[in-house]
């Protein structure tokens, strides 16, 4: 199964779900994405930015000062939920997901995590 | 009307009149309607109760017989305590929780045990969770003869800590927050009513120190001292730098924003930073970040 089908699977399995996107973060560009609606490049290239910025100074740095090496986050306001996880293989590698506040979290964050690590090893 | 809903009603409406009265409390138990799952558990708080950690210590508080009672939840956490006499005498079990403390070195309970266990209990009994219950006899290894004193932790000191009237009905506005060691200022957790506020309350047990900052206002806080005053430090350095951080993530800046990050998000710490209220709240949750978080924005909107 190549990246877009396994952006789509997520997708599939989680409604709620409305962008999936698997994003290069060093070079941040998003590389591959699945969407339950027409997306632009710009709302990937936001998505992108914002992932770049949850994993940035200052709140990272207590995170790893406090309690090590973050690879998860969550960004939640008025218009949506934003998760963003980074691999732990390949420290560039990241998935960035828009969704709906009836996502359920717990789930989704397995699942998402699991893609991740699946694409990141097939390299 | 129905015979049975009749006397139901009656029973509830006595027991709202005097709820301090322990016999309608069981009896009205003994009316209420049960669900259970297919493997038999009773479920005694579903996803939208609200009620799930008084529902819990009410179970513990009807064990007079010694049982061991086998707690799960849909999402695949679970404890097994045993109780008697409306005590918790010890902890046989915990799976898929992220619980520091070890309870297998802990033949005997006592009230030293009261704030770890109840953190157990909040971790399971956590809000949006359907809440099951499974009973079982002592294990003949622990039926009191073989060990010496086990005076067990009293519901009642569980309830009373975390605010729950075991003589009334569970009720979804019973605070869920789990005392913490050594409080900095535990009254400035409660008696708000903003967004910022309904969001602590949500999040209950699982924030286990916080510190929000409003300009003109003295900083309210909460947690182990040695937690809050390093989340004081670090907002007297970056205090700037961390609302100008929720400002790239969230284009409204007047709106409320919660941002979480952590190792796995799912066990272990998270740091979690919110704006609402014209305040920035900054602080430390324990364990699985995913279980409450959405269902306390959700509710705070």
């Amino acid at each position: 199964m190549g990246v877009p089908e396994r952006l789509q699977s997520v997708i599939g399995a989680f409604p709620e779900a409305r962008i999936v996107a698997f994003a290069d973060m060093s070079a941040r560009t998003v590389l591959s994405s699945a969407a339950a609606e027409d997306v632009t490049q710009e709302h990937l290239d936001r998505l992108c930015r914002e992932a770049k910025a949850s994993f940035d100074d200052p709140l990272e740095g207590l995170a790893v000062q406090a309690f090590g090496d973050a690879y998860g986050a969550i960004v939640i306001d008025a218009s949506a939920v934003k998760i963003f996880l980074r691999s732990e293989v390949e420290s560039s590698d990241a998935l960035c997901c828009l969704c709906d506040h009836s996502i359920d979290l717990g789930p989704f964050v397995a699942k998402i995590r699991a893609t991740l690590e699946e694409i990141s090893a097939d390299g | 009307m129905q015979t049975a809903e009749r006397s139901a009603a009656r029973t509830q409406d006595t027991a709202v009149k005097n709820p301090k009265l322990p016999l309608q409390m069981r009896l009205h138990a003994l009316e209420t309607a049960s669900l259970f799952t297919a493997g038999g558990r009773r479920i005694i708080a579903d996803a939208a109760s609200g009620v799930q950690l008084a529902a819990v210590l009410h179970e513990l508080n009807e064990t007079v017989l010694g049982r061991t009672l086998h707690i799960d939840n849909d999402g695949g956490k679970s404890f097994a305590v045993e109780v008697a006499g409306r005590r918790v005498l010890r902890v046989t079990s915990v799976e898929a929780v992220a619980d520091p403390f070890d309870w297998s070195g802990v033949d005997a309970l006592d009230e030293s045990h009261r704030d770890e266990l109840i953190r157990l209990i909040a971790a399971v009994a956590s809000p949006g969770a359907e809440v099951r219950v499974a009973i079982s006899a002592l294990s003949v290894a622990n039926d009191g003869s073989s060990k010496g004193l086990n005076v067990g932790v009293p519901v009642a000191a569980l309830a009373e800590a975390v605010k729950v009237d075991l003589n009334s009905p569970p009720t979804a506005a019973e605070p869920v927050e789990a005392p913490i060691e050594e409080p900095v200022d535990e009254d400035a957790a409660v008696g708000e009513t903003g967004f910022l506020d309904r969001m602590v309350s949500g999040l209950g047990p699982i924030l286990v120190a916080w510190i929000a900052r409003a300009p003109e206002t003295e900083d309210r806080l909460f947690g182990p001292e040695e937690m809050v005053s390093h989340l004081a430090e670090f907002l007297d350095d970056e205090g700037e730098a961390l609302v100008e951080q929720m400002d790239k993530l969230s284009p409204g800046k007047a709106d409320p924003l919660c941002h979480v990050l952590g190792a796995t998000m799912v066990e272990g710490h998270c740091v979690i930073s919110l704006r609402a209220d014209g305040a920035v709240l900054l602080g430390v949750i324990e364990g699985d970040a995913t279980a409450g978080l959405l269902q306390a924005w959700n509710a705070a909107r």
